[in-house]
């Protein structure tokens, strides 16, 4: 197993969990986004939502603001800086790891033996 | 960007944009606008009625989307590389009006004769419809954009060859306008009836 496989292991399991990561990248995309189109987004139920963006609250990686749009209440989220870095990380980590997994790089080789 | 997560989520996060129909809506009204406009051509009326319109609407689809689509798909602001995006539309539409502008009220200065070289032009603005709704709709998977840009080329030829220059040019704006009008107007109804209005409960 090579080294960078290795790093799977070392991952943010915060942002791994398939759940927040998918929370993650949207909010990463996105300056801001209310608890809504997160789920729109997402498909994930409210509940599920809400415990996964309370701890990504409380790791400080995503920022959560009540506030009003007219008279109509909503719950604003934002990555914070934290929170971007995290995620960047992820993405590079995850990339380098499997750009050298079995199945990408000798599974083509011995696939065409020419 | 290379990764399928974030590739999906940017697919995802732009077909909001298009989810309710309004862009086109607004885009119709614009071109209507436009062929309203087209006997003021060259003058700074035109070019200043332009500006507000562009300037006033923006505040209005605020507002619209606020009551339409916020309820529905929810509320998004986009990110910094969108917001530039829009801000670089923004900026070289307002610069073309201006620069149009100019070219009509100085065209004697500058030597354009719109009256020799505009006959075509329905049927090359048809042509640029085409391309860029064909971009749309591989970009994005809408299909009534290109049925628009299809549209838009067909009624752009038809009306270079059959008629003059200044009704060619009126007749393909209209055309295009209620084309956009529509499919805006079918997309806002689909849209309407399907997605449920959802209270914010959190």
């Amino acid at each position: 197993m090579s080294n960078r496989l290795r790093q799977i292991a070392h991952l943010d399991r915060l942002i791994h969990e398939p759940a927040r990561l998918m929370i993650v990248a949207t909010l990463y995309l996105v300056k801001e986004a209310d608890f809504l189109y997160l789920q729109n987004q997402t498909d994930l139920t409210k509940g599920n939502l809400s415990s996964h963006l309370a701890k990504l609250e409380e790791a400080e990686y995503v920022e959560i603001e009540k506030t009003y749009r007219g008279k109509i209440p909503m719950t604003v989220c934002s990555l914070t800086k934290k929170g971007r870095a995290s995620f960047r990380a992820y993405e590079t980590a995850m990339r380098d790891a499997l750009s050298e997994s079995p199945r990408t790089a000798p599974f083509k080789r011995a696939d065409n033996p020419l | 960007m290379p990764d399928p997560i974030l590739a999906a989520r940017i697919r995802s996060q732009s077909s909001w944009y298009f989810a309710d129909g309004l862009t086109e809506i607004w885009l119709g009204i614009f071109i209507l606008l436009q062929a309203a406009l087209i006997p003021f051509h060259g003058s700074w009326f035109a070019a200043l009625v332009y500006l507000v319109v562009l300037i006033g609407f923006v505040r209005i689809m605020r507002g619209v989307r606020e009551r339409i689509r916020y309820p529905r798909s929810g509320y998004m602001e986009p990110g910094e590389s969108m917001r530039k995006g829009r801000t670089w539309i923004v900026a070289v539409t307002i610069l073309t009006i201006l620069a149009l502008a100019l070219a009509g009220r100085y065209r004697d200065v500058i030597g354009w004769d719109p009256d020799r070289r505009g006959q075509s032009l329905p049927a090359v603005a048809g042509l640029l419809t085409l391309a860029i709704s064909a971009y749309l709709s591989v970009r994005h998977g809408l299909l009534r954009c290109l049925l628009v840009g299809l549209f838009s080329l067909i009624l752009g030829v038809a009306v270079a060859i059959e008629c003059s220059r200044t009704l060619a040019l009126e007749i393909w704006d209209a055309g295009n306008g209620c084309a956009w009008l529509c499919a805006g107007g079918f997309t806002l109804r689909n849209y309407l009836r399907n997605s449920p209005l959802i209270a914010y409960r959190t």
